[in-house]
């Protein structure tokens, strides 16, 4: 009985220990200043800057982060809709932005132990996106492509790098 | 010279009238009390009742519709959301839905059809994949839109069945 009882309280605790909830991403929340290099190091290196804001959506299921930003003088507005699919044991990110018509997809997995979060394209783009939230004061989030180096062999490159501050 | 004058004035008019813009869906915009009965007509029937706010957003490139309802079997409140924009390339409207009961979000073409002043909605590609969903949003009366909508399922469904009906009644 008492080894019936063990076990079941350590099932229990994998099972609370494993399962994630949108609540796992509450470091999100909250007011950021969000400075963007695209292409950096490059002739067409540019930075967006801006302010996002992140809270809780659609009664709590949703974390919404709405961006205000200024890319190359002019001003861009754009959303991310953030939720958990405890079927797929992803978060789902929906993305939506004022100057471009598609709506995005990706998958987030956090890996809490490394503090980092992989994004990749549900729409099969092969993109991949890397979050680091080891600080929660300053995220970094990188969108990453792969290139062959001079032994050919694929290295993953930032196409762009995005820190935000916590205000 | 008249004539090319003609030729570029009847250009410009096509251009004029096949062009469309979110602004095309400017009868949405406002504050509607919301009925929907859900599978109309049919033992499984029963209603959400709520109210229902539609507001230009990021930069007034997308319409967003934010709607609260109550569930009449249950009691329990419900919360979604439209996303609404239009995409040039496919000269259509795209309606993104997202709600707090549902991980997954739907995707839906809108083809505005001015003359029977509705919108006529399809999924290129559901969600759920083996099921077809098709809606009809009429808008001849401005102050209460009126949004019918058609499920099929793969294999099992050899019509379509009307799953839900949706009356929005303009409050401002």
């Amino acid at each position: 009985m008492k080894q019936a009882t063990t076990i079941l309280f350590m099932m229990l605790g994998m099972t609370l220990a494993s399962a994630q909830s949108i609540k796992d991403l509450d470091f999100l929340v909250g007011k950021w200043e969000v400075s963007e290099i695209v292409y950096a190091g490059t002739d067409r290196e540019y930075i967006e800057t801006g302010d996002r804001e992140c809270s809780y959506y659609l009664d709590g299921s949703y974390i919404k982060c709405e961006t205000q930003g200024v890319r190359k003088g002019r001003n861009r507005s754009y959303t991310f809709l953030i939720n958990y699919d405890s079927e797929k044991k992803y978060f789902r990110l929906l993305s939506l932005s004022s100057d471009y018509p598609d709506v995005g997809m990706s998958a987030w997995e956090i890996n809490n132990e490394a503090q980092i979060i992989k994004s990749r394209s549900l729409q099969g783009y092969g993109s991949i996106h890397r979050l680091d939230f080891r600080d929660k004061n300053k995220i970094i989030w990188q969108g990453l492509y792969a290139e062959a180096n001079s032994d050919s062999e694929l290295e993953l490159k930032a196409m762009w790098t995005e820190t935000a501050t916590r205000k | 010279m008249k004539k090319q004058f003609f030729y570029a004035t009847l250009m410009l008019a096509s251009i004029g009238i096949s062009a469309q813009s979110i602004k095309d869906l400017d009868f949405l915009i406002g504050e509607w009390d919301v009925l929907e009965r859900i599978f109309p007509g049919t033992d499984k029937e029963y209603q959400e009742k709520g109210t229902r706010v539609c507001e230009y957003y990021l930069n007034g490139s997308f319409i967003k519709c934010e709607s609260a309802t109550v569930v009449s079997t249950s009691g329990k409140e419900r919360y979604y959301t439209y996303v609404i924009n239009y995409d040039e390339r496919e000269n259509c409207f795209r309606a993104t839905n997202l709600a707090n009961d549902f991980p997954l979000q739907g995707q839906f073409k809108w083809f505005l059809d001015k003359e029977n002043k509705r919108i006529l909605a399809i999924t290129p590609k559901n969600v759920i994949e083996d099921r077809f969903f098709r809606a009809t949003i009429s808008y001849a009366d401005p102050d209460k839109l009126v949004w019918n909508g058609w499920r099929s399922k793969w294999l099992e469904d050899k019509e379509w069945k009307q799953v839900f009906n949706d009356v929005a009644t303009r409050k401002k």
